[in-house]
């Protein structure tokens, strides 16, 4: 376990320390200015200089870095790992044409082999702007889903926020939560049941051929007089996922 | 576009005959019989890169027909379309 976190900076502590914010950036900063870069090298010092140093908050990141505290190690990784995906937009992206990249975009995020699996808990959707400035909204769930209907069907309205127009989006995931397989599920009609068996198969081919091994074609725009830009292909939903 | 993102019909550079009016008169080797039809595609023309394309549909010899188009500096491309 201690493997696990000992590559990740000291940043990674913030937020999981029980410290207001700012006290959490003065811990991670004064680490960060003696040399201490990752939760490797504070596991490295003893606890007796990282209590004369920094005091219960930095005792409480050393038995983090030292994994002795497993659930904030599980939740201070499954945070920190990023799941994130970006698209540049043709120029003059608007309309249907900004849905489909949205599209994609919830798709190669649910179709990310770092996800394993796991259910969403909140995300950020941003955006570059032509002038170069950035933008961008954090959407809440309500509940851990994988469903891409689901995160269309919340996300879509957000792009009518962007304040102009963009040139590339973003989507990021800002939470983990428990592998969809996981989750309770009241009942399963006769279709689901299919739908069940084929999510089963799309996710065997995937886990042993890749990510790209599943693919659909996604139209971008139908009408375009450049044969390249009507459509592409992106990572095909899987069920269940 | 950020790596990983397969966009459909992708032009791919082909070698073209073409007699002294720039009409294809073959296309990778395969003799053109005829010329079903032709168009100019212009694009962006407010912006520095700026597209045309001349584009011929052509019947080949060997049954197969054939879409190739002239960009701007002269190269020949080949396109499903």
């Amino acid at each position: 376990m201690t493997a696990l976190v000992s590559d990740l900076p000291v940043a990674a502590l913030q937020g999981r320390l029980g410290l207001v914010e700012r006290e959490a950036a003065r811990l991670v900063e004064a680490l960060a200015r003696l040399g201490i870069g990752t939760l490797g090298e504070l596991a490295a010092l003893s606890s007796e200089h990282v209590a004369d140093r920094f005091g219960p908050a930095g005792l409480r990141a050393l038995r983090i870095a030292r994994a002795e505290e497993e659930l904030l190690v599980l939740g201070i990784h499954g945070a920190w790992e990023e799941l994130a995906e970006e698209i540049e937009l043709p120029e003059g992206t608007a309309g249907s044409q900004l849905e489909r990249a949205l599209e994609l975009l919830v798709d190669r995020l649910l179709a990310a082999p770092r996800r394993k699996g796991r259910t969403l808990l909140g995300l950020r959707l941003g955006a570059v702007l032509g002038d170069g400035a950035g933008w961008s909204v954090a959407q809440g769930l309500g509940r851990p889903t994988s469903s891409a209907r689901v995160l269309r069907a919340v996300l879509l309205p957000r792009l009518e926020e962007l304040p102009a127009p963009a040139v590339s989006l973003s989507l990021r995931a800002v939470g983990l939560g428990p592998p969809a397989a996981e989750q309770l599920e009241l009942s399963r009609p006769g279709d689901e049941s299919r739908r069940h068996r084929l999510g089963a198969a799309l996710r065997e081919v995937r886990d042993a051929q890749g990510a790209e091994s599943l693919l659909k074609v996604l139209p971008v725009d139908d009408d375009s007089r450049v044969p390249e830009r009507r459509a592409l292909l992106t990572p095909y939903p899987v069920p269940g996922r | 576009m950020t790596a990983g993102i397969r966009w459909l019909y992708t032009p791919r550079r082909v070698s073209v005959a073409v007699d002294e009016e720039g009409v294809p008169l073959a296309v990778a080797g395969v003799e053109a019989v005829a010329v079903r039809e032709e168009w100019v595609v212009e694009d962006r023309w407010w912006t520095p890169r700026r597209l045309r394309r001349h584009y011929f549909e052509l019947a080949l010899l060997d049954g197969r027909n054939a879409v190739v188009f002239r960009d701007g500096r002269g190269r020949w491309h080949r396109q499903r379309a």
